[in-house]
C-alpha cells in the first residue's frame, strides 16, 4: 500500500523546518502567520497540511517551497538550506525541485495547454522542440492529449487544473505542493485531481504536500498537520480505511 | 536561454494587438519626426553648399605672407612666399599641389585693333594648370611661351582709348588676333608682342578676370623692366594658391599653413562655419523631434505599467515556476524594446515614404515670378528634388534611438515587476 510505502518503509527526512517563524506588519498589527513550527517530512510521503483561513497553512506550504521566506527558522530540503539562498539560487530550487500546483490553475490565458505545460522549460533554457516533445508526452500521460492546442478558457475546471499538474511535473522534480489545488473544482473532478496527486505519490515517489480545509480532499494523505494561529496543533497519520478511496485509475 | 525569453516576450507582445498598435503608433510619430526634421537640416545644408560655387572652390586655399610680427621675432623671421616656402607647402599631408603665381610687375594690357583690354596677368607654371579648378571653354590647357589663357570676363571689358566717354566694348579673344603690350614706367620702353590665346574658361572661379601666361613670359618681362635677372635666394611670388586632396584635409591643411606663420584663408572655413550653423540647427530640430519621441515615451512606460498590473498573476506564477528575477525583468525590458524597435522601423519606412512625397512636391512646383516657391527659404532649382535627405547613419541612428527609448520606458516598470513578491502577486485578483 501507498501508506506503508510513504510512511513507514523509508523514513529518512527529505524536507525540514525548524522553528520557523513568518511574523509580518498588517495595518500597524503584528500578524504571526508561522508562530515557531517544526516539521519532517519524509521522502514520498503525501502530507495534507489543515485548518481555517489565517491559520498560516499556506504560508508554511510557500516557506518549504522556497516561494516565501520565514523570518526566523531554518528549512532544509534534502541538502539545500533555503534560509541562507539568495534570490537566485531560490528560483534555480524551485525550477527544479518544485512543482508548484494553486487553487486558481494559474494558466496563461493566451497559451494553449502545450504552451502553459511547457513554460518551465523557457526559464530553464529548454530549446522549443524539447519543450514541446516533453509537454506534449506529458499531457498524453494525464489524459489531455486531445486538448493540446486548446486555450485554458476552452477546458473545463478538472481540465485546467490537470494542465496545471502536467506543467508542475514539467521539470521533473521531487516535490508537488498544492495550494487548495480542488478549491475551485466540483466534488467529482476533484477526487479526479486527488487520485492523480496520489498516484503520483505511490507510483513515482513524489513528495506530495497540498494544503486544504476539505477533510475529504485530506483523506487521500499520508499524513494531516492541522495549524491554528501559525502553530501545529495536531500531526497525524490519516486513518488507514480512508485510504480506500484511492482509485488509480490510469 | 536569452532566445527562449525572447520568444515570450514576442509572444506576449501579440497578447493585445490594439494596445502594441496604438503605443508603437507614438513611437513611430517621434521617429519620423526626428528622421525627417534633421533630413530637412541635410538638404538645406546641401542647397547651401550648391551656392556657393563648384566642389574645386572648396578645396582652394589661399596663402599670403603674415603681417603680424610674433612677440620676440623681428620682421626677417617670417617665412615670405618664396621657394623654400613653396617646398615646405608642398610637405604638407593632404596637399594635391602648390600652385605659385608669378605677377607682372609691369604695365600688361590686351590690344585688339585699336581696343585695349586690361587684366590681372599672372605667370604659371604650365604643369600646375590642372590643379587650377578652372573648366575650360574653349580652346585647351595649354601654356607655351607666348600663348596666353583668358578669364572669361576680359573679352567683355576692352574699350577705347580714344573715345570721350568709357564704354565697355566686347572683344572674342579667342577667335581675334591680339597683341601683348608691355609698358616699363621707369624709362617708357614698351614691347608689343603677338599673343595667342590657347583657352577660355568658365566662370565661378575666382580667376574671372585673370589672363594666365606662361611663368617665364612673366619673369622674362619682369627682368627686361628691371634690368636685373632673376636671384632665387631673394624671389617671392605674389601669391600661392594650395589645391587640398579633399574637402575634408582643407581645414587640416589651412592649419597647418598658419601654423608655419603664413596667413591662408580658404572657403572650407566658411563651409566649416556654415557646417557649425547647420550642426546647430539640426540639434535643435532634432530635439523637436525627440519630444515627440519623449511623449511617446510616456505612452509606452504607461503601456507596460498597465500590462504589468494586468499580469501580475502571471508574474507570481513565472517565479513560482522557476523563473528568476532577472528573467522577469528581461522578459518585460525585452517587451518593451520590441515596441521601440517595431515603431523605431516603422517610423524609418514612414519616414522614407514621405520623403519621396515632399521632394517630388518640391521638384514639381511651379518656378518663376509669382509662383509660390518664392517665398521658400530656399531656391528649389537649386534643390533638385531634394529637399528631405535622409543619410544611412541617420535612420540606423534613429531606430537605435528608438529602441532605447522603449527600453528606457520599461526600465522602471520592469524593474517593479522583478521585484513583485511571488506569493503576494499570486494572491493578486
Amino acid at each position: 500500500m501507498a501508506k506503508q510505502n510513504g510512511n513507514h518503509n523509508n523514513n529518512a527526512t527529505f524536507i525540514s523546518g525548524y522553528g520557523l517563524r513568518k511574523h509580518f506588519k498588517l495595518g500597524g498589527q503584528l500578524v504571526r502567520a508561522l508562530d515557531g513550527v517544526d516539521v519532517e517530512i519524509p521522502k514520498g510521503q503525501f502530507l495534507g497540511i489543515m485548518g481555517p483561513s489565517g491559520s498560516g497553512k499556506s504560508t508554511l506550504l510557500y516557506v518549504m517551497g522556497g516561494l516565501d521566506r520565514p523570518t526566523g527558522g531554518e528549512v532544509i530540503v534534502g541538502d539545500k538550506y533555503l534560509h541562507s539562498m539568495n534570490g537566485e539560487e531560490l528560483a534555480r530550487f524551485r525550477r527544479e525541485s518544485i512543482g508548484f500546483i494553486f487553487q486558481q490553475f494559474h494558466l496563461v490565458p493566451t497559451l494553449t495547454a502545450l504552451e502553459n505545460v511547457a513554460l518551465p522549460g523557457v526559464f530553464a533554457g529548454i530549446p522549443r522542440e524539447v519543450r514541446e516533445k516533453r509537454s506534449r508526452q506529458l499531457l498524453n500521460t494525464l489524459g489531455m492529449g486531445e486538448r493540446l492546442d486548446h486555450k485554458p478558457s476552452q477546458l473545463s475546471g478538472g481540465q485546467q487544473q490537470r494542465v496545471a499538474i502536467a506543467r508542475a511535473l514539467f521539470n521533473n522534480p521531487p516535490i508537488i505542493m498544492g495550494d487548495e489545488p480542488t478549491g475551485a473544482l466540483d466534488s467529482k473532478t476533484g477526487e479526479t485531481v486527488m487520485n492523480l496527486l496520489r498516484w503520483l505519490a505511490t507510483r513515482q515517489g513524489k513528495t506530495v504536500i497540498i494544503v486544504t480545509h476539505d477533510a475529504g480532499v485530506a483523506s487521500y494523505a499520508d499524513r494531516l498537520l492541522h495549524l491554528r494561529d501559525g502553530r501545529i496543533v495536531d500531526d497525524i497519520p490519516a486513518a488507514p480505511q480512508e485510504m480506500e478511496n484511492l482509485h488509480v485509475n490510469r | 536561454m536569452f532566445s527562449e525569453l525572447a520568444g515570450l516576450a514576442i509572444g506576449n507582445l501579440f497578447r493585445a494587438r490594439a494596445r502594441l498598435v496604438m503605443t508603437a503608433g507614438g513611437v513611430v510619430v517621434g521617429t519620423s519626426a526626428v528622421i525627417l526634421l534633421v533630413a530637412l537640416t541635410f538638404g538645406l545644408q546641401r542647397s547651401a553648399e550648391a551656392g556657393i560655387g563648384n566642389s574645386t572652390a572648396v578645396t582652394e586655399i589661399q596663402v599670403y605672407p603674415s603681417w603680424e610680427i610674433p612677440p620676440g621675432q623681428s620682421p626677417e623671421d617670417l617665412p615670405q612666399l618664396n621657394l623654400e616656402t613653396i617646398q615646405k607647402l608642398w610637405r604638407i599631408p593632404g596637399v594635391a599641389a602648390v600652385i605659385p603665381f608669378v605677377n607682372l610687375q609691369v604695365g600688361g594690357e590686351l590690344l585688339s585693333g585699336k581696343y585695349v583690354g586690361g587684366a590681372n596677368i599672372v605667370g604659371l607654371d604650365p604643369r600646375l594648370l590642372p590643379y587650377l579648378g578652372i573648366t575650360l571653354e574653349q580652346g585647351e590647357l595649354s601654356l607655351q611661351p607666348g600663348e596666353i589663357i583668358v578669364g572669361p570676363f576680359v573679352g567683355e571689358n576692352f574699350y577705347d582709348p580714344t573715345s570721350e566717354y568709357y564704354e565697355p566694348i566686347q572683344v572674342d579673344v579667342f577667335s581675334t588676333p591680339l597683341k601683348f603690350h608691355v609698358i616699363n614706367w621707369n624709362d617708357g620702353t614698351e614691347i608689343k608682342k603677338d599673343i595667342k590665346v590657347s583657352g577660355t574658361f568658365a566662370s565661378g572661379t575666382s580667376y574671372d578676370y585673370t589672363i594666365f601666361m606662361n611663368v617665364n613670359d612673366v619673369i622674362g618681362y619682369n627682368e627686361w623692366a628691371s634690368g636685373q635677372e632673376t636671384d632665387p635666394d631673394t624671389f617671392t611670388f605674389g601669391q600661392v594658391i594650395v589645391r587640398a586632396e579633399s574637402r575634408e584635409t582643407t581645414i587640416d591643411v589651412t592649419n597647418a599653413i598658419k601654423d608655419m606663420g603664413l596667413n591662408a584663408y580658404s572657403m572650407g572655413e566658411f563651409l566649416e562655419q556654415m557646417n557649425n550653423f547647420f550642426r546647430t540647427m539640426r540639434l535643435i530640430l532634432g530635439g523637436v523631434g525627440g519630444v515627440a519621441l519623449l511623449v511617446a515615451a510616456f505612452g509606452v512606460a504607461n503601456t507596460m505599467t498597465m500590462a504589468i498590473l494586468e499580469r501580475t498573476r502571471e508574474i507570481g506564477l513565472m517565479k513560482a515556476i522557476g523563473a528568476t528575477d532577472r528573467d522577469v525583468l528581461t522578459v518585460f525590458l525585452l517587451e518593451s524594446g520590441l515596441v521601440g524597435l517595431a515603431g523605431g522601423v516603422t517610423g524609418v519606412i514612414l519616414s522614407f515614404i514621405l520623403r519621396r512625397v515632399i521632394n517630388q512636391a518640391v521638384a514639381n512646383a511651379p518656378t518663376g515670378d509669382g509662383s509660390v516657391t518664392n517665398f521658400l527659404p530656399f531656391n528649389t532649382s537649386q534643390i533638385g528634388g531634394n529637399l528631405i535627405i535622409i543619410p544611412t547613419n541617420l535612420w540606423v541612428f534613429a531606430i537605435v534611438l528608438a529602441t532605447l527609448v522603449g527600453l528606457g520606458a520599461g526600465l522602471f516598470p520592469s524593474l517593479r515587476a522583478a521585484r513583485l513578491s511571488p506569493v503576494i502577486a499570486l494572491k493578486q485578483e
